[in-house]
Order: structure tokens, then sequence, then C-alpha cells
């Protein structure tokens, strides 16, 4: 019976009790508000009344649930575990750990597969019909102890209703608790973030050694599994040299492209082109990164390919070289961050755009009564007088090159090397820990530490980034007011 | 007198220099501007069209006939020898189709043709010329079983022209190559690279000799071959590929005949045949000879049609790509993205309330928001991390399922949204706070009465923005499994799956034909999406807003 119980659907049978009772607790407060004999003197409005109420009947009920589906496997697991190691003794724990799993299985009526002798199979049997009923028993008594909460803390809402002073206050006080909770979730992920990063790098350097990490040449961490020493295979040098490659290339086209929109865009560009160009640029710079990514690795690679192999033909035909030099490839730096670059290149215009039209008119206009044309203006006076700001809208735009996955792990390839050449593959940080960790991974290797290990070092770059924009930018703030 | 002259002069001539820099100056700006907006262009455009080509798919329509036999034996009729059933000989349909069709026994049904085939029937792939020449054709069976003479009076010059066109191509090439070769073997250069100079020019003279082999000088004729251009005669009866040709007359092996022209059909009347000149060679391309020729004959007696790609939307992922579709990564985009829509954006939105209009400036305010500005500039892969570590490794939630993504696109968008909230409040007027605190509310009823309502539209917008950011996220997406194989569809949370923009990038990297156009596909849904999101997001900001108006009023 209390089998049939765990797979029932007892749990939102009770929420809608719970919630029938809200909704006629908070009925019934507002009529009491509104019936009262003083209720000019009224000090809450019935609103808050009701609201009042409703907090009283949610709080303890959703509490009693939350702990159930904190508490409920835990226990279960525990009173199974307990009567696994009673009925058999000195079993290691690996196979009692198979045995658990069986019986989870089980109990969660996925069938039984028939690789044991069939005595064992019997006892996993009746272990998995007794997690049923535990199952069962526990979800009963959570969900009977959370519609008594409910019931209780409506009473108890109900009684206070008319006794508590200043029910307006704690009304206010307890949405603002719970928007300050929702605004401390920011504080709860980044703390969770830091510390999982910080932890798991801190036990792949008990593992590795700091500086043959940094300083070694060779990334190969298939080979750290088997050998014994897998000092020698995280070499990061290659991914360093790899992101910073595939960086500067989205610079060398994000830059005049991105500055010369954003210039164009706020000082020269007519007032209907700027309608119309500015949320264009938006809305691109928005789009989803695997739209570059497909365009790149479909018709950007090919492209740049063919040129590379071009190239090395016409050298041959005029015979300054005697073998090909470019042996182009079909992913290559070049077009995963010339793509990259155009990605950038919109974010950078709209925030130069911004950052210019936001300069102070009194610059503008002093350099104008002065008799200097619109170049001049931009020139001498406005990117001086704002350069900080600039260099600023350039930082966030490396950081957001830096930390772009997608278009580099479609087109840029998966080979470590370190190589001049722009027509080869490469690999970046983002594409190793996308590579290291979509396979099964398994947590506790080497491979997904290194994976995270790579990752607090992006962590941190984007980080340093972002801090240099943001002091930057608040120099040049307190410059100008 | 004359002094100032000059002065004045050079005072102009500086003037005007002046103004020509102005000029250069706002037209390499509008240079920028203009090339930055045709390469978006250009991207958009080429996914576009390379996308909107694997909308709609050639198909085999199976139908049952009048006498109540299924067409796959009329079909099948059309070939020489004793090949009864096209279906399962050729290479127009793979196994899985095979498999599909036995399955439907008789019935009507629409079998996709293999992704190579179907390539070469919307002239993706393969390059060819067709034409009618101006003679009539005499076909005459010779002695040897398999070989029939093909006579036109001037009918296969052209053909001959062309082959003689692509021969002297190629052996220049070739030419070009060995005499380069040899020209670098005078020179002085290393013993190694001496020899493996050498090994490659003889091989270079071999390819060489191969391929003036299929020219034989003394009478003219032209062999054709795997590596040659492929000429089919298409009469309306039957189909010759050609074996060897010269003016005049030519070799062929009939590769389809239908079962009324068991015999001769001769003499064929101009305009009642026409010659395919197939450029590609045969090891160059991924359909056999054989196959485009079914396909052709078979398209043009409407057996092949090209129809809407139902796959697309009725299917998931497949190992092969005339049956893979988008329905897995559409529904485990839809439940990730309930999960973000009902859990991170209402979520940020209370933040940004919070720290917009409650929280007192301090140390506190300022940590917090120093916080959030870093978490929206954090690598979004970073965030999958940390959803593995903790609901992968230590909540056991399952790999690759939609709730998993749900949640770590849901730590993707959260700062995303609060800040784009935030700054959507801070847009409403002082004075709309200042009046209504004077009239003595509470700063609840502030917000909840006067300031939500005048910023509806920007968090409506807002909101949408946390979609968009989050429907196209597949970075942190890969790290939490959901790059998995997904056959079947997600029928709940918990079931593995993939999303939208993982599976444009799974099928962008599958080299096989017919995938690239996929992925296409996948990107142009994505944008429509995305397209229909924010119309419905300006919609429905403008509706609520009416509708608050309505109420306050």
């Amino acid at each position: 019976m209390l089998a049939d119980i765990a797979a029932s659907r007892l749990l939102l049978l009770s929420s809608i009790i719970i919630a029938l009772l809200c909704v006629s607790a908070s009925l019934l407060a507002r009529k009491q508000a509104l019936n009262d004999v003083a209720w000019r003197q009224l000090k809450s409005s019935p609103g808050e009344h009701s609201v009042f109420v409703t907090f009283w009947v949610l709080g303890p009920a959703s509490a009693i649930f939350g702990l159930y589906f904190l508490l409920a496997p835990v226990l279960a697991d525990m009173f199974i575990w307990n009567l696994l190691r009673e009925r058999l003794p000195g079993s290691e724990r690996q196979l009692l750990s198979v045995f658990a799993e069986i019986i989870e299985s089980y109990s969660r009526n996925k069938g039984l597969s028939n690789v044991l002798e069939s005595e064992t199979m019997a006892q996993m049997v009746e272990l998995g019909d007794l997690k049923q009923d535990i199952r069962g028993g526990l979800k009963l008594l959570f969900s009977g102890l959370a519609v008594l909460a409910a019931l209780i803390g409506a009473w108890i809402g109900m009684a206070r209703l008319a006794r508590t002073e200043g029910l307006r206050a704690r009304v206010q006080s307890a949405f603002k608790g719970i928007f300050a909770a929702a605004a401390l979730l920011s504080l709860v992920a980044a703390l969770l973030l830091f510390a999982t990063f910080a932890f798991e790098t801190f036990r792949f350097f008990s593992k590795v050694s700091f500086f043959n990490v940094l300083l070694g040449t060779s990334w190969s961490p298939q080979t750290a599994i088997a050998s014994s020493d897998p000092s020698h295979a995280f070499g990061t040098a290659p991914l360093l040299w790899g992101m910073f490659y595939t960086t500067f290339v989205a610079l060398v086209v994000a830059l005049p492209l991105g500055l010369g929109s954003g210039v164009y865009l706020s000082e020269y560009a007519s007032d209907r082109t700027r309608a119309f160009m500015r949320p264009f640029l938006e809305v691109f710079s928005g789009l989803p990164t695997v739209v570059f990514g497909v365009f790149a690795v479909l018709t950007a690679a090919p492209i740049i390919r063919a040129i590379g192999d071009g190239i090395d033909q016409i050298l041959m035909m005029v015979s300054l070289i005697d073998a090909p030099i470019i042996n182009a490839q079909t992913f290559n730096v070049l077009s995963a961050g010339a793509v990259l670059g155009v990605m950038t290149a919109p974010f950078l215009a709209v925030m130069t755009s911004d950052m210019l039209s936001a300069a102070p008119a009194r610059l503008r206009q002093g350099a104008l009564a002065m008799g200097a044309t619109r170049t001049e203006v931009v020139r001498t006076v406005i990117i001086p007088a704002l350069a900080p700001g600039l260099v600023a809208c350039v930082l966030l735009a490396i950081s957001r090159a830096l930390s772009e996955t997608m278009i580099i792990l479609m087109a840029a390839g998966h080979r470590a090397q370190v190589n001049l050449n722009p027509f080869l593959e490469m690999t970046t940080i983002t594409v190793q820990i996308a590579d290291l960790l979509s396979g099964e991974a398994d947590f506790d290797s080497i491979i997904s530490q290194a994976a995270y290990a790579l990752g607090a070092f992006l962590l941190a770059a984007t980080i340093v980034f972002n801090l240099a924009a943001q002091k930057l930018l608040n120099a040049y703030r307190r410059r100008h007011e | 007198m004359n002094d100032a002259v000059t002065q004045n002069n050079r005072r102009l001539a500086r003037l005007k220099a002046r103004k020509q820099t102005d000029a250069i100056s706002h037209l390499l700006a509008k240079l920028c501007a203009v090339i930055l907006g045709a390469i978006a262009f250009f991207i958009v455009a080429s996914v576009v069209t390379q996308g909107f080509s694997a909308f709609s798919k050639h198909y085999l329509e199976i139908r049952p006939s009048d006498n109540g036999q299924s067409n796959r034996e009329s079909m099948g009729a059309y070939l020489v020898d004793a090949r009864s059933d096209l279906v399962v000989q050729t290479g127009l349909l793979s196994p899985l189709t095979r498999a599909f069709l036995d399955q439907q026994k008789d019935k009507s049904a629409d079998a996709p043709l293999r992704a190579s085939v179907d390539a070469y029937l919307k002239r993706q792939t393969v390059s060819e010329i067709r034409f009618r020449p101006r003679s009539d054709l005499h076909v005459l069976k010779m002695e040897d079983v398999s070989t029939w003479r093909l006579t036109s009076e001037n009918g296969f010059g052209h053909v001959a022209t062309r082959l003689e066109r692509a021969l002297e191509h190629n052996v220049l090439e070739f030419d070009q190559q060995i005499s380069q070769t040899k020209e670098r073997l005078q020179g002085n250069i290393p013993p190694t690279l001496r020899k493996s100079l050498a090994g490659r020019l003889a091989q270079l003279k071999k390819q060489r000799d191969v391929l003036e082999g299929q020219y034989q000088a003394a009478n003219n004729w032209w062999g054709l071959s795997e590596e040659t251009a492929a000429v089919l005669i298409e009469t309306q009866d039957s189909v010759y590929q050609l074996k060897s040709v010269r003016e005049g007359e030519a070799l062929a092996e009939k590769i389809i005949s239908s079962p009324k022209s068991a015999q001769a059909e001769s003499p064929v009347p101009r305009g009642q045949w026409r010659i395919r000149y197939i450029g590609t060679p045969q090891i160059d391309r991924n359909v056999s000879t054989e196959t485009i020729a079914q396909a052709n004959w078979l398209k043009a007696k409407g057996f092949i049609r090209l129809k809407l790609n139902r796959e697309l939307f009725a299917r998931s992922d497949s190992t092969h790509a005339e049956w893979a579709g988008l329905l897995s990564a559409m529904l485990g985009s839809y439940l990730s993205m309930l999960i973000v829509m009902f859990v991170a954006i209402p979520i940020a939105m209370l933040a940004a309330i919070y720290l917009e209009e409650f929280a007192a400036a301090g140390r506190f305010k300022s940590t917090l928001e120093w916080l959030i500005q870093n978490l929206a500039a954090t690598p979004s892969i970073l965030f999958g991390m940390l959803g593995a570590t903790l609901f992968l490794n230590i909540g056991g939630l399952p790999r690759g399922s939609a709730i998993i993504g749900g949640i770590v696109l849901s730590l993707v968008t959260f700062p995303v949204v609060v800040i784009a909230a935030r700054s959507a409040l801070s847009g409403v007027p002082q004075k709309t706070r200042e009046g209504a605190l004077a009239i003595g509310v509470t700063r609840l009823q502030m917000v909840i009465d006067h300031v939500i309502p005048s910023a509806i539209r920007e968090l409506s917008a807002t909101a949408m923005l946390g979609v968009t950011r989050a429907i196209g996220e597949a970075a942190p997406l890969l790290v939490v499994g959901l790059a998995v194989f997904a056959l079947d569809y997600p029928k709940t949370f918990s079931d593995p799956t993939t999303a939208l923009p993982v599976l444009v990038y799974n099928w962008s990297l599958r080299t096989e034909a017919g995938w690239a156009p996929l992925a296409s596909a996948a990107v142009v849904l994505l944008l429509l999406i995305l397209l229909l999101l924010n119309r419905l997001a300006a919609w429905a900001g403008r509706w609520m807003e009416k509708k608050m108006r309505l109420g306050s009023g």
C-alpha cells in the first residue's frame, strides 16, 4: 500500500490542498479587514492583510516540502545501506554500491537485469520493495506534515491579523527579504563559482607541478591517464599561444571595423542612418555565436584554405619557393579569428559610439566654435579626452573575444601547436575545456581537473580585463565630472 | 601688399587641405561602417540561403498502382538485367530507407533519397551540362551483348570538343608541374629532396600518360572512364552511358531501358534525345554515374519529387542526413527555456528590483553590483562547468537532460537579466517615485503600482533579452552533456536530449553530404524563433502597458 503511494501524485494533491487553503485564508483575511468596524482606522490595506496570511500559510509548508526534497532520497538510501551492511557483512563497499544501484533502479520500476544469482536477486527484489515502501511512507509523512503546517500557519496568521501592530511594515520587510534573497543568489553563485574553480585547481596542482604546466610546450592530456607522471602532458604554451593568436587576428579585424564604424555612427552619420544602423548593429552583435560558427566552418574556412593554397601555387609558379610553405588546413586560425573579429566589431562599434556621443557637449561645441572641422574635433579633442574610455571599450572587446568558445571550437581546430602560420589549426583554452569535458567525464580524473584549472585561468583573465576596463571607465568619469 | 596675398593664398590652401582631410576621414569611417554592414549581411545571407535549401528534399514516391501492385515494380522494370526491385538495388536509397520501405510493405510511402543524391538533384555538388543535338540518333546493338553503337551525324562533335578541352587543360597542368619539377631537379638541392622530387616526377609523368591514353590519335576515339567526365545519352525510353566517343559515333552501355523497348529503338528523331555531360569525374563525386542516370530518369518519369522536408520537424538526430531532424533539439531547447523563463528571469527581476529600489547605498550593495557585473562577463562555458560540478557530480542530476541544461542556462542568463532590468528600472523618472511616496504609499506599493508599470515595456524586452541569450548558448551545454546523440525526443525534463545550437555545432562538423545545409537550416530556425520571440515580447510589453494604464486610471 505504501508502495502505491510512492508512485502516486500525492505531492501534487497536497500542494493543491495547500493552495486552496492559502486562497481561502487570504480571502478570509481580506474580508475580515473590510468588515472591521473601525475600517477607516485600518493601518494596513486589505491586500496587505491577505498577503500577511498567505506568508503564514505558504512559509512553513514550503519549508517542509524543501526538507522533503533534500532529505527523502538521503534517508531512503541510508536505510537501505544499513540493511545491506547487516545482511552482507564483510562485503566491499563497491559491491554494496552496485547492489544499492540495482535496488534503486528496481524501486523506480525500471526492471531488473538478470545478472545475479536468483538468491541474491530475490534479496534485491525484497529490498527494492522495501525501499519503495520507505519512499511512500516518507512521502505520506511529509505531505501530511506540510498540510498540517499550512493549517497551523493559517490559524496563527488569522489569529495574529487582529493583534499585530504594524502589519504593513511586516509585509514590507517580508517582501524586501524576498527581493534581497534573490539578489543574494548572485553572491551565492559567485562564491560557488570561485570555490569550485579554486578547489578543483588546487586538486590539479597537487598532482602536477605548476611550472611544468605554465612552461611546458606539449599539450597531450590523453597521455596523462596512462603515464605515472602526468606532469609533462599539460604544457599550456600551445593553448595560450592559440588563444593569443586568434584574439590577435580578431582584433586586427575588429579594431578598424569597430572603431571606424563607431566613430562614423556618432560623428558623421545622419540621424536617419544612425536610427537604422544602431539597432542593426545591436541585433547583429546579439546573434547566437553558433550562427557565426556555422559561417566560419562552412563558408569562411574553405575560402581561406583556398586562398592559402592559391598563394602557395603562385609562389611556386614564380619559383620563389620549392615546396608549399603555407600548407593551409581545413580548420585554421585565420578563419576563426576573422569571424571572431566580425562578431566583436559591432559590439565594439556600439560601445564606442555610445562613449563618443556621451562626451561632454562643451568639448565638441568649443572646438567647433574655434573653427575646427569635424575630423579635427574628433581627432584632437574628443578622442584624447575620451582615451581611457575608448581603451576600456577595447579591453571589454578583448575580454569578449577571449571568452568566446563556439566560433573557435568550430573553426580553429583541436590540434595543439605553436606556429606563426595563421593557415594552420590551433587550439585554445576554451576549446580544450569543451573537448575535455564533453565526453563522459569522470570528475575525479586528472583530465577534468585540468579542464577546471584552465577554466580558473580563463576566469582570472576575464576578471582582470573587466577590472581594468572598469578602472579606466571610473577614471574617465571622475575626470569629466 | 604682395606678402599679404601670398599669406592669404597659403591660408586658403591650408583650409582646402583641412577640408580634404575631413572629407577623407568621413569617407574612411563610412567605409568601415559599410564594410561591417556588408559582412554582416553576407554572413546572414549565406547561412540563410544555404539553410533554405534543406527545407525541401527529394522523395521517391512509392504509390499503389491501379492493378493493386506498388509502383516499385514498374520502377524496377525500367532497369536492364534481372534487377527487379530498383529500391533494393541502387545507390538512390540508404539501407535505413530500405528498411523503412520494407516496413511499409506496399503501402503508399515517400522515401527520402540519399543525401548525396538529393544534393546532386539540387545542383549543389556536380557540374553538368545538358544539350539536345540537332540530328537523329541511330542505335545499333553490337555482337558483344552489353555494348551499343550509337551514331548521329553531328551529335557527338560537341562532346568530343568538350573532352578535348578538359584533357588539354589537365595535360597542360601536368606538363607545367612536370617542367617545374625538372627545373627544380636541375638546381642545387639537398639529396633527400632530390630523391622525393624524382619520385614525384615519375608519378606525374605516369598520371599524364594515363590521362593522355584516353585519346587514341589513330582513329580519333575518346575513351571515357571514372577519371574523366561522364556522358549520358537520354532518349524517351532508355539511357546509355558512353564508353568511347568520336565525331559522329559512340560506343555505349545501356544502363536503363523501359520494358516497352526491349528492342532497339532506332532511329530517335532529333529533339527527342539529349546528352548529359557530367564534368565532375566519378572519383571526385559521391554519386555514381549510374545513380545519376537513375535519379534523373525517375525524376523525369515523376517518381521523384521535391517536397517539404518533413523529417526536419518530425524526427531527431540520425546517422543519415536524409533522416535527421530537429525535433529533439527543439524540444530540448523548449524545455530548458521553460526553466530559464520561469526560474532565472523572475528571480533576476526581483534581484534587480532590490538593487534598484530597496538596497541602501553602501558596501553590501556595491559588492553585489561588482559581482553581478563580473558574473555577466564570465565566459559562459565556466557556468557550464560550475553546473557540471554542482548538479551532475554532487547533485546527481541526469547528464544531458533538459533540467541540467535549463539550470546551466539560468546561471548564464541571471546576471545579464539583472543588469538589463536595472537599467530598465533606472529609466523611470525619479519624479514618479517621489510623487508616489509623497502621497503616502509604501515603497512596495510604489514599486508595484508605479515603477514597474512605467517600465513594463523595457522589462518585457529585458526578459526577451534573457531568453535570446539563453537559447543561443551552446558552450555550457556541451560541458553538461547535451551534445548526446539524441535519437529520440525528450518526454520529461530528465531524458537525455540536445539543444538547437548544440545540434548546429554537431551537424556542421559532419563532413558527409547533406549535413552542412541541415546545420544552416537549424540556424535559420533559430533565427526565426528569435525573431518571433522578439515580436512577441514587443507585443506583450505594449499589451501589459495598456492594461496597467487602464487599471491605474
